[in-house]
């Protein structure tokens, strides 16, 4: 019988996996998608860890990143980390939240019965539009190395290789 | 110790006031409250918890009241703040020990909004509000109270 702690390790494995995937020769849409998903799995591996949550639960929610983000601006958890208070606070917190509120279920959660969201078509005015042609700020996602990808893929890493420390 | 003294003048006395501390001394301040836990009283899961939500609170503007769960070995803190939105789950994360917080810390962030219909929500059992006995331990009072 797998323990919260097996979960959660095979929780960060596999953003680890998207992590890598998001740095690699894709598109700018898969681009945004990919540190959303691994965000998530580092926030639900945290949650497991807590000894508070459920397996079921991670399996079927798509929330917990931004929460994380809320609470790592806290200046004792700030310490930890190499990243600074604006940049977190600013930078990453602002974009995280954003890419949460684009996934499909959580948008839709939220009240938005329609796109724009990661991964999914929408209707659009002109008609059927997809994240690749008609996601909102995908020039930021233009290149593997462009600042926000940058910034979101670093700090994902930071939060992996330190989860135990944090969270453990 | 003295200047720590010092340091408390009236505004910020006022300041402490006006955010709603009604135990420990308000904190310019976690190096103060800091001090007062650590010398003049022992290092409990209650005073712990007391600087955790003083530093929580300078950190997050959001933030309207705080709840300390009780708990023998752990501080938990249930933080009703407009920080983060009303999904109506609760996600509980759990931070390890660290410098000067001897205790692990769990802490469940909660928007208003879903603490008002909080015996509504899928609480784990040892956090649940609506069976635990909880100690408010910070409330933000209004301008015009």
């Amino acid at each position: 019988m797998a323990t919260a702690e097996d979960w959660a390790n095979g929780f960060l494995r596999q953003a680890r996996v998207e992590l890598d995937a998001s740095r690699a020769d894709v598109t700018e849409s898969v681009r945004a998608m990919l540190p959303q998903m691994a965000y998530e799995k580092i926030a639900k591996a945290a949650l497991l860890r807590s000894g508070q949550w459920t397996v079921e639960l991670a399996q079927t929610t798509h929330l917990g990143a931004s929460h994380m983000m809320q609470l790592l601006c806290n200046r004792r958890l700030r310490e930890q980390l190499s990243v600074l208070e604006g940049r977190l606070r600013n930078s990453l917190k602002p974009l995280v939240d954003e890419l949460e509120g684009l996934q499909p279920k959580v948008a839709r959660d939220r009240g938005r019965t329609s796109g724009p969201w990661l991964e999914y078509p929408w209707e659009a005015p002109k008609g059927v539009t997809t994240p690749a042609e008609s996601l909102p700020n995908l020039e930021r996602y233009g290149a593997r190395r462009a600042p926000t990808v940058r910034l979101l893929t670093d700090f994902a890493a930071e939060l992996i290789e330190k989860h135990e420390q944090l969270f453990g | 110790m003295a200047g720590a003294d010092q340091d408390e003048s009236p505004d910020r006395a006022e300041r402490g006031r006006s955010e709603g501390w009604t135990g420990l001394a308000p904190s310019r301040g976690r190096h103060y409250t800091c001090i007062v836990a650590g010398i003049l009283a022992p290092e409990t899961v209650d005073t712990v918890a007391k600087m955790l939500a003083g530093e929580h609170v300078a950190d997050d503007p959001g933030i309207q009241s705080i709840y300390l769960v009780p708990h023998s070995s752990e501080v938990r803190l249930i933080e009703v703040t407009s920080s983060v939105q009303a999904d109506g789950e609760i996600l509980p994360f759990r931070f390890s020990p660290a410098r000067d917080v001897p205790f692990k810390s769990l802490v469940v962030l909660v928007n208003p909004k879903d603490w008002a219909r909080r015996g509504q929500l899928r609480w784990p059992v040892e956090l649940d509000p609506n069976s635990q006995q909880l100690e408010r331990i910070f409330e933000r009072q209004s301008l015009s109270a």
